[in-house]
């Protein structure tokens, strides 16, 4: 996440209003940002409009970053907030058409692989991804967004504490009760982790 | 130790960042638990499998939706700020030497007995803040652009107020020791952007489009102020009018403007002019054209008697709000004594979670020495690259001449929405407000909404599977067990992606089930 001296040099230009230089760390973070919506926020629509907003608000607020942070920490703390917006609305509203796959009817919103030419092993695998994946979606703000931080992004303790500006022993607390939580939103399927 | 206290540590545990002795204690406690032992290796299964969720790709219209922000949003915040900065420098500098007279004199005054003519109509008008204040009383301009950022960072609840300071930190309203600085962290001295304290108190100007043909905009001449009432005027009605400003909503205050108006030789009431849409070159002159809805009428009646039955003048025009259904395009004639004409013409397209710009043109009938055009949203409409004080215009206007505005918005939900146009001046005074119907937004339409069309004759599944897909963008699991299938079968007219799927897997000897909301084309039940 740290930023490098090309990436510092674009966030320099992106501030003086240079928008291919915005358009450029764009290119270089959409794809980490849209990974990070997407499991907060479960759908690829919500990710989508997710990312739009979050760059919205960077492209806003980007001659404001001092780099005290790396702008790895600020995006994915901007992107954090939009997310927990966007759930928070959620919260508020009917649900929506395209959330809908209880009543048989077909729910073009979920990004699911192509299994065409795929194993039935990888196929199997692939099911019991897309299960973690709707009970991250079960799970609290507070520990969907530990979860996803480290154990999907793969940020470090110290990143993660940076983006959610928490203790490091918060974010470790936190974390051990999420996954906790998370085997026990897997119950029905939790043998399947018996290693 | 205890199963509690066991399953506290696993985390840890598993990343080897206990101590040597828990460690020990764990691991003892591991061999002697079957249940714990069993939660440790079902985390560790869980954990190697969060480990390999694979990375989805975006979608292919996101990135193009992304390379249109910064043309869409407008130049960046603060950039315009530094632009101005050594003009608003020396308006500072001006300032000073203005404040440092004004107390000289004012000593000279009362030292003298002295009172200037000029300076008694000065005392009785105190209030210029009918442009120069916020909402929340305070000088909008001396509002500092990282003051916006700050108030604007929506702050997660699941990390409180660290969030909050952080972000705000980290958008340069706080200062650089508030943000956390973890280990190992590149803490770097970079070049803060907050103004100086000197330059908080001056006023930046927006920048302004080009000055009206035959009128220079010289800054002195721009903070002209009316001169004073006949009667001190009433902070109720400020307050009132700020109100309005921040909600959108009439607030009725006693004391507003109504017996202002008449003062003026206006009625209590009078509903803008709305002129024939849609908007464009021409603008036919008359009053026919689309209406306000009836309850937004009626709430303008019992507001109407409000400020009928307020007992105190006001210098401020406060206009009563009036409507303009844009979503056809429209304008509307505002204002008393000076009116100005707003146009609006509405998102082409209208979709909610979408970017969408309007064109508001503004004109006012006589020369404007300084107006300002602010704009609203509401909650399921956000005005996207305004800041907080929804400064959309601000700036001379010529007599006649139209000035031409763009405004952002991103529609959180389907359904009808508006705006609130608020046109403010000091030379000549005039306070006046519009409500803009934008029109109908719709829902984006899903991806097994979407039309396909298709005409396959004996293509395998798999590639009838794919065309649909690439049409709709639906995304759909074809079962490795439908083997070599083929289908036979066409539309020529657009149908919903869905339905072609049943159908192309129907002709196929196929069905198309569910599977944990998944799609599946998959062999017929026997």
């Amino acid at each position: 996440m740290a930023a490098n001296r090309s990436e510092a040099d674009l966030i320099r230009a992106a501030r003086a209003g240079d928008a291919d230089a915005f358009d450029r760390l764009v290119q270089a973070h959409y794809s980490s940002v849209y990974n990070i919506a997407y499991r907060m926020l479960s759908t690829p629509s919500a990710a989508s409009d997710a990312t739009q907003t979050t760059f919205v608000r960077v492209f806003e607020a980007i001659t404001s970053f001092r780099g005290d942070a790396s702008f790895g920490t600020w995006l994915y703390r901007i992107t954090m907030n939009v997310c927990l917006d966007q759930l928070r609305r959620r919260k508020n509203q009917p649900l929506s058409l395209t959330d809908e796959d209880e009543d048989g009817e077909l729910a073009g919103e979920r990004e699911l692989p192509d299994l065409t030419d795929e194993p039935s092993g990888t196929a199997e695998q692939r099911e019991l991804q897309e299960l973690v994946h709707e009970a991250i979606g079960r799970l609290s703000e507070d520990f969907r967004t530990v979860i996803v931080l480290y154990d999907i992004r793969g940020l470090s303790y110290q990143e993660v504490a940076q983006v959610l500006a928490i203790p490091l022993g918060t974010v470790k607390s936190r974390l051990n009760r999420a996954r906790l939580a998370l085997r026990d939103e897997m119950e029905p399927w939790v043998e399947l982790f018996d290693a | 130790m205890t199963c509690e206290q066991c399953l506290d540590k696993l985390t840890e545990f598993l990343v080897g960042d206990l101590p040597p002795d828990a460690e020990r204690e764990v691991r003892a406690h591991v061999a002697a638990c079957p249940e714990c032992a069993r939660a440790l290796a079902q985390v560790r299964g869980l954990v190697g499998v969060l480990h390999g969720l694979p990375e989805v790709e975006p979608p292919a219209e996101l990135r193009e939706r992304l390379r249109a922000i910064p043309g869409a949003v407008g130049e960046p915040d603060h950039v315009w700020w530094r632009r101005w900065q050594p003009i608003a420098a020396g308006f500072a500098a001006a300032a000073a030497v203005v404040l440092m007279l004004s107390i000289g004199f004012i000593t000279y005054q009362r030292e003298t007995g002295e009172v200037p003519g000029a300076l008694m109509a000065e005392r009785g008008a105190p209030a210029d803040d009918a442009v120069a204040t916020d909402g929340e009383g305070a000088p909008a301009e001396a509002r500092t652009p990282d003051t916006e950022v700050a108030a604007e960072a929506p702050i997660a609840e699941t990390a409180p107020n660290e969030v909050a300071a952080d972000e705000a930190a980290a958008a340069g309203a706080q200062p650089a020791d508030s943000a956390p600085t973890p280990r190992g962290a590149d803490r770097r001295t970079g070049t803060r952007d907050v103004p100086t304290a000197s330059t908080e108190t001056v006023t930046p100007e927006r920048p302004r489009p080009a000055p009206p043909s035959g009128r220079a905009p010289a800054p002195e001449e721009v903070p002209a102020i009316q001169p004073p009432p006949p009667q001190p005027r009433s902070d109720h009605v400020g307050r009132a009018a700020d109100a309005d400003e921040r909600s959108g909503t009439p607030t009725i205050a006693p004391g507003a403007a109504a017996p202002a108006a008449e003062a003026h030789g206006v009625s209590a009431y009078q509903p803008a002019e709305v002129l024939a849409g849609p908007a464009g070159a021409s603008r036919p002159a008359g009053p026919a054209g689309p209406a306000g809805p009836a309850g937004s009428r009626a709430a303008r009646g019992a507001m109407v008697a409000a400020m009928g039955a307020a007992p105190e003048p006001d210098v401020m025009k406060l206009a009563p709000p009036a409507y303009l259904d844009a979503g056809e395009g429209g304008s509307a004639r505002v204002g008393e004594g000076t009116p100005f004409t707003v146009g609006v013409t509405p998102p082409h397209e209208r979709v909610a979670g979408t970017i969408v710009a309007a064109t508001i043109r503004l004109e006012a009938e006589a020369d404007v020495a300084r107006a300002r055009l602010t704009v609203a949203g509401s909650e399921d409409l956000e005005l996207v690259g305004l800041g907080d004080d929804g400064v959309l215009f601000e700036g001379p206007l010529a007599a006649g001449q139209e000035t031409v505005l763009s405004v952002r918005m991103l529609a959180h939900r389907p359904g009808t929405q508006a705006v609130t146009l608020r046109i403010r001046s000091t030379d000549p005074v005039v306070d006046t407000q519009l409500d803009v119907g934008m029109g109908e937004f719709t829902a984006p339409v899903p991806p097994a909404d979407r039309p396909v069309q298709f005409n396959f004759v004996g293509t395998p599944i798999r590639e009838a599977v794919a065309e649909i897909t690439r049409q709709s963008g639906m995304r759909v699991i074809v079962d490795p067990g439908v083997g070599d299938a083929t289908v036979t079968a066409r539309a020529d007219d657009a149908i919903p992606a869905a339905a072609a799927l049943r159908a192309i897997a129907e002709a196929a000897g196929l069905q198309v089930s569910q599977r944990r909301g998944a799609c599946v084309v998959e062999g017929a039940a026997e």
